[in-house]
């Protein structure tokens, strides 16, 4: 008898560490997910493609500087007039004066994007800092006399589309998890901008 | 009590004095904002038929190829849009050198007058004289 319960007390204890070794109840946090920016490339440096030579630019930057690029490109070859589903209105006036080779408008509004989109994603040196308008005021034409209207839900959805479109042309894969994150935050935009 | 011009004007004189040389400090020491690709124009052509995927791939090359030219060419539809830095070329000039390699049936699209005239205002009425005031200051200290 006692040699019985030697034995199952020698189970018991052998059996032991069974019982914890599983215990997933773990105290290290886990790691915290990489911002959307720092998917993009962060902040390491490369070679300004589009600048001259030695002129660096954040790697999380010119993917977004990218990005900005090919949606205005998308929105210029959907201009037409008195058709609908187009942003022409919306970007005319813009585009009016960059046909008349003024290009300080379009410049400025594509820089507002990019440090919009990098500052708020993680990008967050000064190279940067967003100095524009608020959302709600950028979107409105009475505060902002370079929106040529206000904007609909329709709008947005096809500002989305474009950004959207933009995104995977320059490798973003559709449906991915930075693909998701990037359409969530803009659609956490869409209340201050929609105005109709 | 006597009121003593003199004193007042020569005190108002040295405030406006002052406040003169502030705003002069003032516009002197705003720098000039730097904004990327400053000088980089879009442009579109439109074909009249639609371009297939084959000669999209070759309008992009060629049109890639033309010296001022800058980023990504997008060909949709019939359309192709670029961007062109305007201190090296124009759209005309970018158009000419396309057409040369053989593309025709294609012209520069040109905003529609009923767009065009949604005009949006100014910040500063460049024919003013705080507008060349501030020109002129900055062009001193920059």
């Amino acid at each position: 008898m006692k040699r019985n319960l030697k034995f199952l007390a020698l189970l018991l204890l052998s059996g032991a560490p069974l019982f914890v070794s599983c215990n997933d109840d773990d105290n290290s946090a886990p790691p915290a997910e990489a911002s959307i920016y720092d998917r993009l490339g962060g902040d390491a440096m490369v070679q300004d493609p589009d600048a001259a030579n030695g002129v660096m630019i954040e790697s999380g930057r010119l993917a977004y500087r990218k990005v900005v690029g090919r949606t205005v490109q998308l929105i210029v070859a959907d201009i037409q007039a008195g058709a609908q589903g187009n942003l022409a209105e919306h970007f005319a006036p813009l585009l009016a004066e960059v046909g008349a080779g003024n290009t300080t408008n379009l410049a400025v509004l594509q820089d507002n994007l990019v440090d919009f989109f990098s500052f708020n994603t993680g990008g967050t040196n000064p190279v940067n800092t967003y100095s524009g308008l608020d959302m709600v005021a950028a979107h409105n034409p009475a505060q902002n006399p370079r929106m040529g209207t206000t904007s609909s839900n329709a709008d947005y959805d096809k500002f989305v589309g474009y950004v959207g479109a933009a995104a995977i042309e320059n490798g973003v894969p559709a449906n991915s998890d930075l693909f998701n994150d990037v359409v969530a935050v803009l659609e956490s935009l869409r209340d201050p901008i929609v105005q109709e | 009590m006597k009121i003593n011009f003199k004193r007042i004007l020569v005190a108002t004189g040295s405030v406006i004095l002052l406040l003169f040389l502030i705003l002069v400090v003032h516009i002197a020491t705003a720098k000039p904002v730097t904004i990327e690709l400053a000088t980089w124009q879009v442009s579109r052509f439109d074909f009249k038929q639609p371009i297939d995927s084959i000669t999209a791939k070759k309008i992009e090359y060629d049109l890639s190829a033309i010296s001022g030219v800058k980023g990504d060419v997008l060909v949709k539809n019939n359309v192709v849009v670029f961007f062109h830095d305007n201190t090296q070329t124009s759209n005309q000039k970018v158009y000419e050198a396309f057409t040369a390699k053989g593309y025709k049936d294609v012209s520069i699209f040109k905003v529609p007058a009923e767009l065009a005239s949604k005009k949006v205002c100014p910040a500063m009425k460049q024919n003013g004289f705080a507008y060349h005031f501030s020109k002129g200051i900055q062009r001193i200290f920059n």
